[in-house]
Formats: C-alpha cells, sequence, structure tokens
C-alpha cells in the first residue's frame, strides 16, 4: 500500500505537469487552430526565465514566477505578432513547419545566451522531503498538484462563466460567426496565444528544481503533453488535463507494477487501446471537426 | 604611380595573409556546440582550445601554427556524420571528435576510408581494435569494458556490498554498462540484485526506486547522464534509500556537482577517469583551466588537451602525413597525460586508469585508484 500511494503521488505530478502542458498546447488550437510546436520550447524559456531572474539576479522566488509568466505572455504576444497572424488562413502544416523551424531557433538561442552546461533553480520550500503518513513527499511537488487544481479549475470556470470566456470559447468554435456577432476575433485569438504563453512560463518555473534546466527539456514535456492532447481529445480543454493525468498515471503505475524497461511501451500501448475504444480521444470536441 | 603603389601594398599584404593561412596547421574538431550534448561536450572544447593555446605559445609544430576549426554535430546522429565530412573538406591533419558513441560508431566508416587521425573521447568497447574500431581512431579515455567493472569492484570490496543493483538508462550506453557490471560481478561469484532502466527523458525514478529500495540493496550503481543523476540523487533522499550510491562519470562533473541541491550528493561516489584538479602535480594546469573557462577542469578536458599533445609530438616527430602520424600514434606506450595514461602500441585502447570519487562538501575527492 506503501508503495503504491507514494507511485501514485508521483504519477500524479508528473501527470499534473503533463497536464498543464498539454493545456496551453489546447489553448492555441482550440482558439486559432494552430498547432503550436515550439510550445517545448516556450516552456524551457519559462525554466530559463526563472533561473535569470532567482539565481541569477537573486530575486524572491514568488517575484521570480511572476516575472516568468511575463516574460512568457511576452513570447507569446511576439509570436501571435510575427508568427501566427502572417500565418492565418493557410495551411496548417505551413504553421506547423514555421513552428518546428522556430523551436530549433530557440533551442539554439538557449545555449547562446545562457550557455550549454544545465541548470537548476532551487524551490519554494528547500530540497528536503516530508513525511505524510507512510510516504515521503517533496513539498513542491503538493504546490504543483495543488496548482493545477487550483488554474485548471479556475480556467475552466473562466471559460465557462464570464464574459471574455465565453467569447474566447465562440471564437475557437465558429471565427466568422463570432465576427458577426461583434467579438474582436482577432483580439480573442491574441488572448488565447497570451494564456498558452502564460501556463508555459507557469510549467517551465515550476518543472526546473524537478527537471534539471537544459536547452533540450521542453522537448520531452512537450511528446508527453502532445500524448495527452490526442488521448483526451483533440482541441479539448478537459481531454487535455485528463489526458495529461492518465499519462502521468499509467507511466508510474506500469514502471512499479509491470517492467521499467517498457514504462513508455506499456504507457503508449494504452494510449492506442484509448484510441481504439474512442478514436477522438475521451472528451472530443465540436472544434475537432474544422482540423 | 600613387595607385600603383597602393595596388602594390596590397597585393604584398595579401600574400602575406595567404602564406600565414597557408603556414597553418588546420585542426579540425566535430562536436555538439548545440543540442542536447551541448553541455556535456563544452569541456571537450576547452580541452583542446587550452592544448592549442599552448602548441602555439611554444612555437607551433615545425614552426606552423596550428588552427582550430569546429563543426558543430547538432547533437544529432546525422549531423554527427554531416559534421565530420565538412571538416574532411578542410583537409586537417587530425580530428578530435565528438566524445557520444553511437555517433563514432556511425562515423567509422568515413574514419577508416579517409585516415585522418581522430581522436575521441567515446567509452563504448565497441570501439577498441579488437572489435569495430579502426587503425587511425584513438580513444582519450578509459574505456567503458574497465570503467563499469572498476565501480563494481568498489562497490564489493571497498564498501564490502553483498548485495548489489543496477539502474541504468535505456540506451546503449547503459546497456553496456548492465552487461560490464554483470560481468565483474559474475568474475566475483555474484550476481546483481536488482536491474532497473528509465529512458534519458524521464525525470521521475520514483517506481524504480522503490523496487530498488525493496529489493534491500547495499550497494547501487547509476548510470546516465548529468540530468539524470540529478533527479535520482534527490529522489534517493527523499525515498530514503540507505544503499552506497556509485554514479557514472557525467553524475560528478563539476558542472554537475552544482546542481546537487543542498549537499543532497555529499556520501555519494563516482567514477572518473583522473581528478586533474586534486592531483597535486597538474594543480598549476588545473587552475589555468579555471581562470580561463571559469568552471573547474574535468578529466574530459583533461584528456582532449592530452590528446592534441600527444599529436603535436607526433607531427613534430613524424611529419604531416596521416600514415605517419598513425604510425608514430600507434607506437605510444604508458604515456602519461593530464587525465590519463595513454597506451597505443599493440592495439592499445587508449586510456587505462579509473578512480573512484567521493562527494565531500558539494566537491569530488579522491576515494581509491580502481585496477
Amino acid at each position: 500500500m506503501e508503495t503504491f500511494l507514494q507511485v501514485l503521488l508521483s504519477g500524479a505530478t508528473m501527470g499534473c505537469i503533463y497536464a498543464f502542458v498539454a493545456l496551453g498546447f489546447t489553448l492555441t488550437i482550440a482558439a486559432a487552430g494552430v498547432v503550436n510546436f515550439a510550445y517545448s520550447e516556450w516552456v524551457t524559456f519559462g525554466s530559463y526565465f526563472g533561473v535569470t531572474f532567482a539565481v541569477i539576479l537573486g530575486w524572491p522566488l514568488w517575484l521570480a514566477l511572476g516575472a516568468s509568466i511575463a516574460g512568457c505572455i511576452a513570447i507569446g504576444w511576439l509570436f501571435q505578432l510575427f508568427v501566427f497572424t502572417p500565418l492565418e488562413g493557410r495551411h496548417f502544416l505551413t504553421s506547423v513547419s514555421a513552428t518546428i523551424g522556430i523551436a530549433l531557433a530557440m533551442q539554439a538561442l538557449v545555449t547562446l545566451l545562457w550557455g550549454p552546461y544545465p541548470l537548476t533553480l532551487p524551490t519554494f520550500f528547500g530540497s528536503s522531503a516530508v513525511q505524510i503518513g507512510t510516504i515521503s513527499v517533496f513539498p513542491h511537488n503538493l504546490l504543483i498538484i495543488a496548482l493545477a487544481v487550483l488554474i485548471i479549475g479556475g480556467l475552466q470556470l473562466a471559460l465557462t462563466r464570464t464574459s471574455i470566456g465565453l467569447r474566447l470559447q465562440a471564437t475557437a468554435q465558429d471565427p466568422m460567426a463570432a465576427r458577426l456577432m461583434g467579438i474582436p476575433v482577432r483580439r480573442m485569438r491574441t488572448l488565447a496565444y497570451c494564456l498558452s504563453a502564460g501556463i508555459a512560463g507557469l510549467s517551465g518555473f515550476l518543472v526546473a528544481p524537478l527537471f534539471v534546466v537544459t536547452n533540450t527539456m521542453g522537448f520531452g514535456l512537450m511528446l508527453k503533453g502532445f500524448a495527452a492532447t490526442i488521448v483526451g481529445g483533440w482541441g479539448s480543454l478537459k481531454g487535455a488535463v485528463y489526458g495529461g493525468l492518465l499519462v502521468g498515471l499509467i507511466e508510474a503505475l506500469g514502471a512499479a507494477y509491470i517492467s521499467s524497461e517498457y514504462k513508455e511501451l506499456i504507457a503508449f500501448a494504452m494510449i492506442i487501446v484509448v484510441l481504439l475504444v474512442r478514436p477522438r480521444g475521451l472528451f472530443p470536441e465540436r472544434i475537432a471537426e474544422k482540423l | 604611380m600613387k595607385l600603383l603603389t597602393v595596388l602594390s601594398a596590397a597585393a604584398l599584404a595579401l600574400g602575406a595573409v595567404s602564406a600565414q593561412a597557408q603556414s597553418d596547421i588546420t585542426l579540425g574538431m566535430v562536436v555538439g556546440t548545440t543540442g542536447a550534448f551541448a553541455g556535456g561536450e563544452a569541456p571537450l572544447v576547452n580541452g583542446v582550445k587550452l592544448a592549442v593555446e599552448d602548441v602555439n605559445a611554444k612555437g607551433g609544430v615545425g614552426g606552423r601554427k596550428l588552427k582550430l576549426v569546429i563543426e558543430d554535430t547538432g547533437s544529432e546522429q546525422t549531423g554527427a556524420v554531416n559534421a565530420y565530412n565538412r571538416i574532411l573538406a578542410q583537409k586537417p591533419v587530425a580530428i578530435m571528435d565528438t566524445t557520444v558513441s553511437g555517433f563514432v560508431l556511425s562515423q567509422l566508416g568515413a574514419i577508416e576510408d579517409e585516415g585522418v587521425p581522430t581522436f575521441t573521447g567515446a567509452a563504448t568497447a565497441q570501439i577498441a581494435l579488437d572489435k569495430k574500431g579502426v587503425a587511425n581512431l584513438f580513444r582519450v579515455r578509459t574505456s567503458d569494458s574497465l570503467v563499469p567493472g572498476a565501480a563494481t569492484r568498489f562497490a564489493a570490496r571497498n564498501l564490502q556490498a553483498k548485495r548489489i543493483g543496477v539502474l541504468r538508462v535505456n540506451n546503449e550506453y547503459g546497456a553496456g554498462w548492465r552487461s560490464a557490471i554483470e560481468g565483474a560481478l559474475a568474475e566475483m561469484g555474484m550476481k546483481p540484485a536488482i536491474v532497473e532502466s528509465y529512458e534519458g527523458a524521464d525525470r521521475d525514478l520514483t517506481p524504480q526506486l522503490l523496487r530498488i529500495k525493496e529489493a534491500n540493496v547495499d550497494a547501487l550503481i547509476v548510470a546516465g547522464d548529468p540530468p539524470n543523476h540529478v533527479v535520482a540523487v534527490q529522489q534517493i533522499r527523499q525515498l530514503g534509500l540507505n544503499a552506497k550510491v556509485i554514479m557514472s562519470n557525467s553524475g560528478v562533473l563539476p558542472t554537475t556537482l552544482r546542481l546537487y541541491q543542498g549537499g543532497a550528493a555529499d556520501g555519494f561516489y563516482g567514477t572518473v577517469d583522473s581528478l586533474p584538479a586534486a592531483n597535486p602535480a597538474h594543480k598549476a594546469w588545473a587552475d589555468r583551466y579555471k581562470a580561463a573557462f571559469n568552471v573547474d577542469a574535468d578529466y574530459s578536458a583533461a584528456e582532449y588537451y592530452d590528446g592534441v599533445m600527444m599529436l603535436a609530438d607526433a607531427i613534430a616527430k613524424a611529419g604531416e602525413k596521416p600514415a605517419d602520424i598513425v604510425k608514430a600514434l600507434r607506437a605510444l606506450k604508458d604515456r602519461a597525460g593530464v587525465g590519463n595514461t595513454y597506451t597505443y602500441a599493440d592495439k592499445g585502447d587508449g586510456g587505462q586508469t579509473v578512480a573512484i570519487g567521493e562527494i565531500k562538501g558539494g566537491r569530488l575527492e579522491l576515494a581509491a585508484q580502481v585496477k
């Protein structure tokens, strides 16, 4: 039982991280139909911003967190200005290719700006583990889970209960109809990009103490986030969250109870099974039809 | 008349520059300066730069200066093959190649066909001359056929461990460590208590470490890359695993040591080919390295430094023809350098030394020299 709870906690932590990434990744798909493969680098920049503000400049961690999110929002805004808006209306493969190219350039830029060596970021609560009953926990992991519940819950409420959230959803479902209803579609899309980038900044900052900060750290995360997006339902925000949790939990439980050697195989085999039963994912959205 | 004077001066200047360029000896280098391996390979570039500086400060080789030209692998296999071919086009006298074993194996055809003396820090046993290695490929490193075995013997003999576990990355490097550890244990009539693996990109090793904890091991050998070691150390502490831990080389590089938070890795061990900074004979070199690159020297930088020095000596002795350089290098036996002691004579496989360091107060101290 002790092992099960310990593995469950680690799986839930990783699942929440994947859910964050999948959520940010899905926001741009849902709002503008853009598959942003540079999202991995947005997360990476979030981590490096955190290291810069907290370690190099010595700012308090909460301030560094805010500044990292702001830095990533600025990146998201620049992206919409120079990448996404000029590519609007083109075939979606065009924007996919563009974002892959930019991702590679951003990865090289990280090495130029911060050097080739791995870096790390301290946590809010130090590096000691605490004992909760029979299991040993890093307080930082609990922070990740708590923030995931708060932010994902808050985002769900904002999207379904506020005027701006409903306008964002309307833009995602039918931009033409939204425009005819007087909704500023361009502004809504900019909001989605900035929101997505802000989540990348938060994700990057939160994973930095658990992951070592390297120029390739975002890629592996985005692969899992992408898998979560597919299993949850393409373009579905709710699906991204559940997909992320599912991938994290399957990975951890598979490694603990079947084989660590075939951990990835087990996780992806489960995903294939889910897709065979529900080809459009667990929570398919109507938005998926337009892609 | 004035115009003629200016043109003549320009022609003379161009001629001088051209003569200068011709007088330089091109030394090629193929490493990852971008991508996942950029951090791990940066010390190699530093070591080579320092060596080129030292050779040139003494007047170069036969009066000609060494000129370093670097091509980036992009930390990818195809990139490594392309970079090797690009550097060949610049007619280098020799090539300081990447340390990534898989990349070197994929370049073997070009290395053999072109015959250019090539130095590598790749540790895989596969590039030994009695396996897939070729005569003009020189290892400036101790082979992985020796290092994991030394770690295993250290665990069994020095640490008196009866139950030894293995946690290894799921790639060729990790597989090599696993089989070498199993071989060393078999020689002592033992078997691993447990073998667990993980993917290089994994950042949660809780399931594996819990299984290792349940296997009740006295010592755990961890093979992987720097980020893997940092995660493993953190989670070993979190889960209260009390075994003695021995990490593979990248776990105790100076740039990895500074990533362990709150003294988490104190008391852990790691394998190294050598500890240049801890050796009084090489302290001046290590200090100079630190002053130049603002980071502590590690064995890999020292070994690439040694590679250039051995090359310079070979050129001075035998000339610049590739076959002559190879012949001169293949005559070396027990050549002591800053980072290792090298033998290439009689199908020698390069470096021979293995040391075990212990992390104390965030720094690595020599714990044992292992045979």
